[in-house]
C-alpha cells in the first residue's frame, strides 16, 4: 500500500515544465519616462523604451535626436531638438517651486509622449534629535514640523564612511536600511519584514503639526559590506501626488507591500502615451555623526 | 300471472324504447360545434343543435370553462370531451334530457422508498392508468396524482431497481409509499418492459452518484466529477478550482447541500470536490429558470439532497485508495422513524510523505516537513415520526491545509533553533434544519433553517532561538463570511392542472474581507500590528410564487421572485421573472423554451491571474449595482428506449459585472472595492449531449460551445473581451461497458479549450530609490490564452458479493498518455538564460485505486 502511495505522490509532485508561445501576445512600444526632479535642480531625467515580455529593458538603449517641448505654467519655455545621449537628456532650466510643468517629448517613431507634474513648495523643518547606539542596533529619533495643508512624504536613509575594498579604504555613502514600527508609514509591513532604505508617509494623522519619529537602524548591514559608518544621512522629501502614487506602486507590485494579496499589476504613471514619472520634489537633508 | 307477464313485458318496452330514445339522443348528430368559454353557453348551443336539454346544479358547471370545434359528430363524442376536460360526468339520461354531474376528484401524494432502508428515492418513473404526462418523484422521493378514477394503476420504473406495479383506490389511499427493491444483475426481462411504459423526458442535469461511477484522479468517485460531464460545464481552467457554467464564474454558481449553501467547493486546487459520494443521494443541476427559491447567483444552482440514512438496519461502507479513506455508516436509532448518517473523509498524502522526508533529512540538521490534506465530514439526523412530518439536522465540516515547515536544531554553543512555518487553508462549516409537512395530499411546507460560514486562513512564520536571542516574524491573514438563512415554502396542489410553489426567505450576510496581522519579536525591538478592513453585514429577503400549468402535451412553469438586499448604507430591490415552456411533441421529441432573469447581490473580488487560491466574499455597494443576467435558453430532447440525445441554445446578458479598473487584484489596505469598475457582459452558446446504452455497455457524448465576453469602460480600449471563464470548445466521452455481472471497463475523454489569463505584454525599467528595477506592463487583461487541456482515463470496476458484505475494486489510469496540461503560468528563463514564458502542469499519468467494503 505504502509503494502505491509512494509512487503516487512522486507521479503528483514530479510536475513538468513547458516554454509557451509568445506568438499572440503583441504589445505597443512606448517611450519610458524616468524623471523625478529635486526642486531648483535642471530639468533632466531617461528616457528609454519598453520592450517585449522576453527582452531584457535598459536604461541606457536609446541615443540621437529628440524633439521636445517644456511648458511652465502653460507658458512656452522649450521647443526645438535635443540630444539623447545613452538615454540621458537634460534642458537648460532650472526646476522652480510652486511651478506646473509641461514636458512632451518625441523621439523616432515611438507615440508622442506628455506629461506634467506639480513642484511642491514646502520647505521642510526637519530636527535632528538623538541617535542612541545599541547593542545590535542605532536608534535614531527626529521630528518634522509639517506644514499646514495635505502633504506626501519620502523619508530616505543613507550612512557616510569608510569602506573596505580590495586593502584601499574608501570615502563611500551607501543606502541605510530602517526599521519602524510606526504605523504613519504606508509601507509599515514592508518596513517591518525587511529592513528598507526607504519609505514613504503622508501627514493624514498629523498635518500642520509637529510629528516625532523612530527609526531603528540594524549594525549588521554594515558589517556585512565592510563598512564603517561615521554619519547618517537623512533625506526627507515632500514629493508630488504623482511621484507618491508611482512610488506607492511600485512598493505594492513588489509582492512585499501587499502580502499574500499583491500581484504585478498596474504601474501607476502620469505619462500619456507612454510609461514612467515625470515628477517634483522638494527636500530637505540632515546629517547625524556617530561615535 | 298472465296479466302480470303482459303487464312486465309493456313495462320494458317502454323501458327498451325510452333507452332506445336516449341512446338515439347521445348519438344525436352535430354538424359542426365552435364554442369557447363558459361550459353552460357551450351546452345551450348543443341543446339548440340536438334538442336535448342538460340538467345540473349550477355550481357544477358555471366555473367550468370549455373549448370545442368539431365537425361531423355525436352529443357522445362532445360530451366525452366534456367529461374528460371538465371532469364532469354524464351519469342519467331520459327523454326529457341529461344530466350533467361533477366527477368525484381525488388526489394522491405517494412517497418512493428503498425497500431494504427505507432512503427517499428521486428520480423515479411514474406512469399512472389515464395518465396524460408522465411525471417522476422529486427530490424528496415524492410525486402527486391527479385522478378522478376509482381504481388506479401506478407504474414506478427506476432502473436500479425492480419495476414496481400498485393498484390503489383514490378514494381510500391518499397517501401511498411504495418500495423499490433493487435489481442485483439487470436482465432482458426489465429493458423488454421498457418500451411499454411512458417514461418522463429526463434532463441530462439530474445524476443520481449511484448511477455513475466515473473514477478520477486517484480513483476517487467524485460527484462533481460527474457534473462536469454535462454539457455546458467545465472547470475553470485544467486543475482549477470551481465550476463554469454556461460562461459563468464560480461564484455566480451556488451549491446547496439540503438547502445549505456551501461557498468552497473544491478540494486541493481543484483535485476533488466537497461532496463526497457515499453521503448523497440526489443532485439536480439547474441552469435554465433557476427555482426562484435559490435563484441569486447568476449562472447555475446545484442542489444536492444528502443520503437520510437507513431505517431498516445498520449499514456501514469503508473505502481506502491512494488519494483519500474514507468511511459511511449510517442506520436506525428508532427503526423506522429516526436514522442517522455519518460519512468521513480524509486524504493521506501527508501521512506517507512524512516517512519519505524523515529519511531524506536523516543526516542533516534541517529538518523539512510539507502537509497537505483536506477532509469532510457529513453528519445528518433523520425523524419521520409519521407520514405527515419529516425533520433532518445536518452539519458539514471541512477544509484543506497546506503546511511548509522547517526546523534547523544545532547543538552548538549558540544552541541554535531555527523554525520556518508557512500555512494555508481553508474550512467550511454547514449546519442544517429541515421539516417537511405534509398538511394534505394537495399541499406540503417547507421550513428550512441554516448556517454557513467559510474562513480562509494564511501563516507565514519564521523564528530563531539562540542563547541570549529570541527573534520572531508572523504575518498572518484571514478573511471569511457567514450566511445565516431561514426559508418557507409550500407546494400547493390548486387543481388538477396547477401546482402552485410560493416562499419566503432571509439571508443574513456577514463578510469579513480582510485581516492581516504582523507580529514581530526581537532584540530591536517588538511590534504587533494590524490591518483590517471592518466587516460588513448585509441582509437579503425574498418572496416568490411560481406556478406551473399542464396542459395538453406539456407544461408552462411562470413565476415572480421579489429579492431585496439591504446594507447600512444602501439597500436594493429586484425583481425576477421566469417562464419556462415544455411542449411534448410527442412521445419521443420535445421542445423546451426558458426565460430568466436573476440578481446576485454578493460576488468573489475578481482576480484575473494566477495568484495565492484565495476568494474574498464582498457585497455589492452603493456604488456597484446588483448584477444581473437576462437568459433565452431553448431545448431539443429525443428519447428513444435505449438513445437519449438533446441540443440546446443559450444567450445570457449581463448586466453590472465587476471587473478591477486596471485589471489588478486586490490591494491589501482599506477599500477593497476601490478600483473596482462594472460594465456588461454577454455569454452564449450551443449544448449538444447524446447517449446510447444497451444492456451491457452505454456511450455518453457532450459537446459545449460557449463564449463568454465582457465590455468594461476603461478596460482593454473599451471594447468587448473574453472573460477568464471564455473556454469555447469542450468535449466529454464517457464509455462503459460491462463485461459481465461483477465488472466493467470504464474510458472517459476530456478537452477543453484554455481560458484566458492575463500576463505582462511589456517590460520596461524603472529608477527607484537610485536603484534600477525592471516593471511590468499590463496593457490589456485576458490577452493570453492557456493552450487547451485534454486526458484520456481508463478505470477498470469490479464488485463481487460476499453473504455479509459487497466489495467494490477500482483500478485505472488517470492521463493514460501523460498530456501535460498547463495549471500555470510563469516568466522564467530558457536552456540559453534568456527570459521565457513557461507553464506549468502537474497530474501526468498516474495509477488510480480503490477499494470499498459495503456491509
Amino acid at each position: 500500500m505504502k509503494i502505491i502511495g509512494y509512487l503516487f505522490l512522486a507521479l503528483t509532485l514530479a510536475s513538468c515544465e513547458k516554454e509557451l508561445s509568445l506568438d499572440k501576445t503583441q504589445f505597443e512600444k512606448k517611450l519610458v519616462l524616468n524623471c523625478i526632479i529635486a526642486k531648483d535642480s535642471l530639468i533632466q531625467g531617461k528616457l528609454s523604451q519598453s520592450v517585449g515580455l522576453l527582452s531584457v529593458p535598459s536604461l541606457n538603449s536609446l541615443s540621437g535626436s529628440m524633439n521636445i517641448v517644456l511648458k511652465r505654467n502653460g507658458i512656452l519655455l522649450y521647443s526645438d531638438a535635443a540630444i539623447l545621449d545613452s538615454g540621458r537628456f537634460s534642458l537648460p532650466y532650472i526646476a522652480k517651486v510652486n511651478s506646473e510643468y509641461e514636458l512632451q517629448v518625441v523621439f523616432g517613431d515611438f507615440p508622442a509622449v506628455k506629461a506634467k507634474d506639480l513642484v511642491p513648495a514646502n520647505s521642510l523643518v526637519v530636527e535632528m534629535d538623538t541617535i542612541i547606539e545599541q547593542s545590535v542596533s542605532y536608534r535614531l529619533k527626529f521630528s518634522l514640523k509639517d506644514p499646514p495643508g495635505s502633504h506626501k512624504y519620502l523619508l530616505q536613509l543613507s550612512s557616510q564612511g569608510k569602506q573596505l575594498v580590495e586593502n584601499d579604504s574608501l570615502d563611500t555613502q551607501i543606502p541605510t536600511d530602517f526599521t519602524s514600527s510606526d504605523k504613519v508609514f504606508l509601507s509599515t509591513l514592508r518596513t517591518v519584514i525587511l529592513d528598507n532604505s526607504y519609505s514613504l508617509f503622508d501627514d493624514a494623522l498629523f498635518e500642520g503639526q509637529k510629528k516625532g519619529f523612530e527609526l531603528v537602524i540594524p549594525k549588521d548591514q554594515f558589517t556585512v559590506n565592510s563598512f564603517k559608518p561615521q554619519r547618517i544621512v537623512l533625506r526627507l522629501s515632500c514629493i508630488s501626488e504623482n511621484m507618491f502614487s508611482y512610488y506607492k506602486s511600485i512598493l505594492e507590485n513588489t509582492h512585499i507591500y501587499g502580502g499574500p494579496l499583491a500581484n504585478g499589476f498596474g504601474q501607476y504613471s502620469n505619462v500619456d502615451q507612454g510609461l514612467g514619472i515625470f515628477s517634483f520634489y522638494t527636500f530637505t537633508q540632515k546629517e547625524i555623526p556617530l561615535r | 300471472m298472465r296479466w302480470l307477464r303482459i303487464l312486465c313485458y309493456i313495462a320494458l318496452f317502454f323501458l327498451g324504447a325510452v333507452h332506445a330514445e336516449a341512446q338515439s339522443n347521445l348519438d344525436a348528430p352535430i354538424s359542426a360545434l365552435e364554442c369557447k368559454g363558459n361550459l353552460s353557453k357551450c351546452l345551450d348551443l348543443l341543446t339548440n343543435q340536438t334538442n336535448v336539454s342538460f340538467n345540473y346544479k349550477n355550481d357544477v358547471i358555471e366555473k367550468s370553462k370549455f373549448q370545442i370545434k368539431v365537425q361531423n359528430t355525436t352529443l357522445r363524442a362532445v360530451l366525452d370531451e366534456v367529461r374528460e376536460k371538465c371532469d364532469i360526468d354524464y351519469a342519467y339520461s331520459n327523454a326529457i334530457g341529461i344530466t350533467l354531474v361533477q366527477r368525484p376528484k381525488f388526489y394522491v401524494l405517494g412517497s418512493l422508498v428503498h425497500a431494504t432502508s427505507s432512503e427517499r428515492l428521486s428520480g423515479v418513473s411514474i406512469t399512472y392508468t389515464s395518465q396524460r404526462l408522465p411525471l417522476e418523484s422529486d427530490k424528496n422521493g415524492l410525486f402527486s396524482i391527479y385522478t378522478t378514477q376509482d381504481e388506479l394503476e401506478i407504474i414506478a420504473y427506476h432502473p436500479l431497481f425492480q419495476l414496481i406495479k400498485v393498484v390503489i383506490k383514490p378514494s381510500e389511499n391518499k397517501f401511498i409509499y411504495i418500495k423499490l427493491t433493487p435489481i442485483v444483475a439487470l436482465n432482458e426481462i426489465e429493458v423488454n418492459q421498457l418500451d411499454s411504459i411512458k417514461l418522463p423526458f429526463k434532463s441530462f442535469d439530474e445524476l443520481s452518484p449511484s448511477q455513475k461511477i466515473v473514477p478520477t484522479v486517484g480513483g476517487e468517485t467524485d460527484a462533481f466529477n460527474n457534473i462536469k460531464l454535462l454539457p455546458g460545464v467545465s472547470n475553470v481552467s485544467f486543475g482549477n478550482r470551481g465550476l463554469i457554467v454556461r460562461g459563468g464564474g464560480p461564484d455566480q454558481s451556488s451549491t446547496l447541500i439540503d438547502g445549505v449553501p456551501v461557498y468552497k467547493t473544491f478540494h486541493l486546487l481543484g483535485l476533488f470536490s466537497v461532496l463526497n459520494s457515499s453521503s448523497i443521494n440526489n443532485i439536480k443541476v439547474h441552469k435554465d429558470g433557476l427555482p426562484l427559491k435559490y435563484s441569486n447567483r447568476l449562472s447555475s444552482v446545484i442542489d444536492v439532497g444528502l443520503n437520510n440514512g437507513n431505517k431498516q438496519k445498520t449499514s456501514a461502507e469503508a473505502d481506502i485508495g491512494i488519494l483519500s479513506s474514507g468511511f459511511s455508516i449510517n442506520g436506525p436509532i428508532l427503526k423506522d422513524k429516526l436514522s442517522y448518517a455519518l460519512t468521513a473523509r480524509r486524504t493521506y498524502f501527508d501521512l506517507l510523505s512524512l516517512p519519505i522526508q524523515r529519511l531524506v533529512d536523516r543526516n542533516s540538521d534541517l529538518k523539512s516537513t510539507n502537509r497537505l490534506w483536506c477532509f469532510d465530514i457529513f453528519g445528518k439526523i433523520h425523524f419521520q415520526p409519521n407520514y405527515k412530518n419529516q425533520f433532518s439536522l445536518m452539519s458539514y465540516n471541512g477544509g484543506d491545509q497546506l503546511n511548509f515547515e522547517t526546523r534547523f536544531l544545532v547543538d552548538n554553543e549558540k544552541q541554535t533553533d531555527e523554525q520556518t512555518k508557512s500555512g494555508l487553508g481553508w474550512r467550511n462549516n454547514l449546519v442544517g434544519f429541515q421539516w417537511h409537512y405534509m398538511a394534505n395530499s394537495r399541499i406540503q411546507t417547507n421550513l428550512e433553517v441554516s448556517r454557513s460560514t467559510y474562513n480562509l486562513n494564511f501563516l507565514d512564520r519564521y523564528s530563531l532561538y539562540q542563547k541570549e536571542l529570541e527573534l520572531v516574524n508572523e504575518l498572518s491573514y484571514s478573511n471569511g463570511l457567514s450566511d445565516n438563512r431561514i426559508t418557507m415554502d409550500a407546494d400547493i396542489i390548486l387543481n388538477k392542472n396547477n401546482m402552485l410553489q410560493v416562499g419566503t426567505g432571509f439571508i443574513r450576510y456577514t463578510f469579513e474581507p480582510f485581516k492581516q496581522n504582523y507580529n514581530t519579536k526581537n532584540l530591536i525591538s517588538s511590534f504587533d500590528t494590524l490591518l483590517t478592513t471592518q466587516g460588513v453585514t448585509a441582509t437579503e429577503s425574498m418572496v416568490f410564487a411560481e406556478n406551473k400549468t399542464y396542459f395538453k402535451g406539456g407544461n408552462v412553469v411562470y413565476g415572480m421572485g421579489i429579492r431585496y438586499f439591504n446594507s447600512d448604507t444602501f439597500n436594493y430591490i429586484r425583481l425576477q421573472p421566469k417562464f419556462i415552456l415544455t411542449q411534448n411533441i410527442n412521445r419521443y421529441n420535445q421542445l423546451k423554451f426558458g426565460f430568466s432573469v436573476v440578481n446576485q447581490f454578493i460576488h468573489q473580488a475578481p482576480n484575473n491571474n494566477l495568484g495565492l487560491p484565495i476568494d474574498i466574499w464582498l457585497p455589492i455597494s452603493a456604488q456597484f449595482k446588483p448584477m444581473n443576467v437576462t437568459q433565452l435558453s431553448s431545448k431539443y430532447v429525443l428519447k428513444k428506449t435505449s438513445f437519449e440525445s438533446s441540443a440546446g441554445v443559450f444567450n445570457k446578458y449581463y448586466t453590472n459585472m465587476l471587473e478591477f479598473a486596471n485589471g489588478g487584484p486586490l490591494k491589501g489596505e482599506g477599500d477593497l472595492t476601490k478600483n473596482l469598475v462594472s460594465g456588461i457582459g454577454r455569454a452564449y452558446g450551443l449544448e449538444l449531449a447524446s447517449k446510447y446504452s444497451k444492456s451491457d455497455y452505454s456511450i455518453y457524448a457532450a459537446y459545449t460551445y460557449c463564449r463568454s465576453l465582457l465590455t468594461v469602460a476603461g478596460i482593454n480600449d473599451n471594447l468587448a473581451y473574453f472573460s477568464r471563464y471564455d473556454r469555447p470548445n469542450e468535449v466529454n466521452i464517457l464509455a462503459e461497458h460491462k463485461l459481465n455481472a461483477k465488472d466493467k471497463l470504464i474510458v472517459s475523454f476530456s478537452y477543453a479549450s484554455g481560458n484566458p489569463i492575463t500576463i505582462p505584454s511589456s517590460r520596461y525599467m524603472a529608477l527607484v530609490n537610485g536603484e534600477q528595477v525592471i516593471i511590468e506592463e499590463f496593457e490589456k487583461i485576458n490577452n493570453f490564452r492557456l493552450p487547451s487541456t485534454h486526458h484520456v482515463d481508463i478505470s477498470y470496476v469490479h464488485t463481487k458479493s460476499y453473504a455479509r458484505f459487497r466489495s467494490t475494486l477500482i483500478l485505472g489510469i488517470y492521463n493514460i498518455y501523460n498530456q501535460h496540461n498547463p495549471f500555470m503560468v510563469y516568466l522564467g528563463v530558457n536552456k540559453n538564460d534568456e527570459p521565457s514564458l513557461k507553464s506549468r502542469s502537474y497530474l501526468p499519468v498516474m495509477p488510480m485505486f480503490k477499494y470499498t467494503l459495503s456491509l
